[in-house]
């Protein structure tokens, strides 16, 4: 607004003075409520540095300026003229009277003398030019007008970040979720057995992961935390799944696992086991701390990794470890956040912990054991423990012989014990294990020789364990059969007797795993 | 039921030429060495009548290849009579069914 020009009186009359300066009092007054009245909502509303840039030209525009920039963040926003541009950045409010600007070539938009109004803001500055004068309590107003717009602009960023926040926390638990259908918090008990699972993620995502495919049951640990580690472990359980469809397991487990896994930069250990309904597993260790067979009787036999992390070296093959779980018997899968955790002393949980804990709990019972014992300790990683328990009601025989070849009647005795007496595999289980038992204590020296067993339709699944010196008899080279010679037969029965007949030296002794069935009769020999 | 037996039972008949021998119970690795010293040394002719065994392993199957054999090298005779069931299953398996001087009914 502009003052009317007084005429009344002259100029030497101080009445006529002080009214006319109070009347620019209240015409400035007048003016920086409108200023105010215009701006202060559009500050408010403001959303984007350009349209802060419209209200500074808009406030430039209601103290009658012809020009103004903003600069924010080190950026013109909108555009500067050069002269402008190359000015350093104004520490105070700062008004350039006329003159004090070059002004000519080769300098744009500048090509009048002008005063120029600079006037700092917290992440940069106001400009004004294009006329003559700056008043008082124009610069005023500006100032007004740099701090609304400072206050303006953080209240900007401050809703934006609370948005990105927002956006990101939704974004996570969608991801949680994901994660969690990929990696559950439950797994079904296979029939005849019990599953117990715990996990526990050391964040919303864990790089421990478990997961059912079919009859497998699979537990990991991938590299990292967080988002990237859900992401690779979804891309993993995919994997698994296509490989455990493919006729060809061993080949699309390396293709599927290492592959992806290299390409991602990561690495995960992994423990797989197929669970089939008669108590006969096959158990995957790669790369993971060893899975546990936990006998009824708490003996205990450790599944060792059999190949470094997938992901770090290629893959050759994996290997298969079967195992047969007789009614009772547990399998315990666990990770490094168990025996990782520490007391208040820094003392790891320990691998001879755990396994005192797995032979002691009942089987049912060892993760509640687990994480009662852990109370004392720091779980600082993922933890997870899982717990698959055969059905212990089920009929099923242990044994324990002397290394004493009198007590061979007493295998018929274990036999007979689980085995209705006309069952097909009776006669032969007794002549196949009998023969197993003579060289574990003729051939190994064995003091002890535990006979685990159980039937499942005409089959016999049998677990020999003795204490004797290493020796792989699956290995032993066979006869021929008929031969009359006076060595040998004992091999021959039991490669007859065993559909499947597996070797594994474990900790302190021997391990055979058979499933014996009745032999085909014999076709008779070609005659002479 | 009755429980099998846990021990080799042997009653040797007949006469020095001509002499039968008798088993009963178990023929396994554990009862070979008293039935080898009982059988030997070989009568000119030997019936081995098997009716009471209820199980044989390979070390009983070997310790009859062996008397078969060494009945060869003397000239001498083994007949098995009276083969049961569950040897003449260990028999089978092992092809000696047919390799061995086995007299049926």
């Amino acid at each position: 607004m502009s003052v009317p020009a007084l005429t009344a009186g002259g100029q030497d009359d101080p009445q006529a003075a002080l009214f006319t300066e109070l009347l620019e009092q209240v015409a400035d007054l007048s003016d920086q409520l409108v200023f105010l009245h215009r701006l202060i909502p559009q500050a408010l509303a403001l959303a984007s540095e350009a349209q802060a840039a419209e209200l500074v030209q808009e406030a430039a525009t209601l103290i009658n300026t012809p020009r103004a920039a903003l600069k924010l963040g080190g950026q013109w926003i909108g555009g500067a003229p050069g002269w402008l541009r190359d000015r350093p950045a104004p520490r105070r409010p700062t008004v350039l009277p006329t003159g004090a600007m070059h002004t000519g070539a080769p300098f744009v938009d500048a090509w009048r003398p002008t005063a120029v109004l600079l006037i700092p803001c917290v992440d940069g500055h106001v400009a004004m030019w294009g006329k003559r004068q700056f008043q008082a309590g124009e610069r005023s107003l500006i100032e007004t007008l740099a701090r609304l717009l400072d206050a303006a602009l953080e209240a900007q960023r401050a809703r934006r970040e609370a948005q990105r926040h927002a956006l990101q926390q939704r974004d996570r638990q969608q991801a949680q979720a994901v994660w969690r259908a990929v990696a559950p918090e439950t797994l079904v008990s296979p029939a005849g057995y019990q599953l117990n699972l715990h996990s526990q993620p050391a964040s919303d995502f864990g790089g421990d992961f478990q997961f059912q495919e079919r009859d497998w049951v699979v537990v990991g640990d991938v590299s990292g935390k967080g988002l990237p580690a859900a992401i690779i472990t979804a891309m993993f359980a995919t994997s698994f799944t296509v490989a455990v469809r493919s006729a060809v397991l061993n080949d699309a487990l390396i293709d599927a696992l290492h592959d992806h896994l290299e390409r991602s930069g990561a690495f995960c250990t992994l423990a797989a086991v197929q669970v089939r309904p008669d108590g006969a597993l096959r158990v995957v260790n790669v790369g993971h701390p060893p899975v546990l067979v936990r006998r009824a009787d708490g003996s205990l036999e450790e599944i060792r990794a059999t190949a470094p992390p997938i992901g770090t070296f290629p893959l050759v093959n994996i290997d298969f470890e079967r195992v047969w779980l007789h009614p009772g018997d547990a399998l315990l899968m666990y990770s490094d956040g168990l025996f990782e955790a520490e007391d208040d002393r820094g003392a790891p949980f320990g691998l001879d912990r755990l396994n005192a804990l797995a032979s002691t709990a009942a089987p049912g019972d060892f993760n509640a054991e687990a994480l009662r014992a852990l109370q004392t300790y720091t779980v600082t990683d993922d933890l997870t423990l899982l717990t698959l328990h055969r059905d212990p009601a089920a009929p099923g025989v242990h044994r324990r012989l002397p290394g004493d070849l009198a007590a061979l009647p007493q295998v018929g005795e274990a036999l007979r014990e689980a085995l209705a007496p006309d069952h097909p595999v009776l006669l032969p289980a007794e002549l196949a294990v009998t023969e197993l038992v003579v060289n574990a204590v003729r051939h190994g020296g064995a003091t002890r020789v535990d006979l685990r067993l159980h039937a499942s339709g005409n089959d016999l699944l049998l677990t020999l364990t003795d204490d004797g010196a290493p020796f792989d008899p699956t290995r032993a080279e066979e006869r021929e059969a008929g031969e009359l010679r006076e060595h040998g037969y004992g091999l021959l029965i039991v490669r007859r007797c065993a559909r499947e007949w597996h070797y594994a030296r474990k900790r302190g002794g021997n391990r055979q795993t058979l499933r014996l069935r009745a032999p085909a009769p014999v076709p008779p020999p070609p005659g002479p | 039921m009755n429980r099998p037996p846990v021990d080799l039972n042997i009653e040797q008949r007949g006469t020095d030429a001509a002499r039968s021998i008798h088993l009963s119970g178990r023929l396994d690795a554990h009862q070979v060495p008293a039935f080898l010293g009982a059988a030997q040394p070989l009568a000119p002719h030997t019936t081995l009548d098997l009716a009471g065994v209820t199980f044989m392993d390979s070390s009983g199957l070997a310790a009859l290849v062996k008397l078969v054999r060494s009945a060869r090298e003397q000239a001498a005779s083994v007949e098995i009579v009276n083969v049961q069931d569950a040897v003449r299953l260990a028999m089978e398996i092992t092809g000696l069914y047919a390799a061995l001087p086995i007299r049926t009914a």
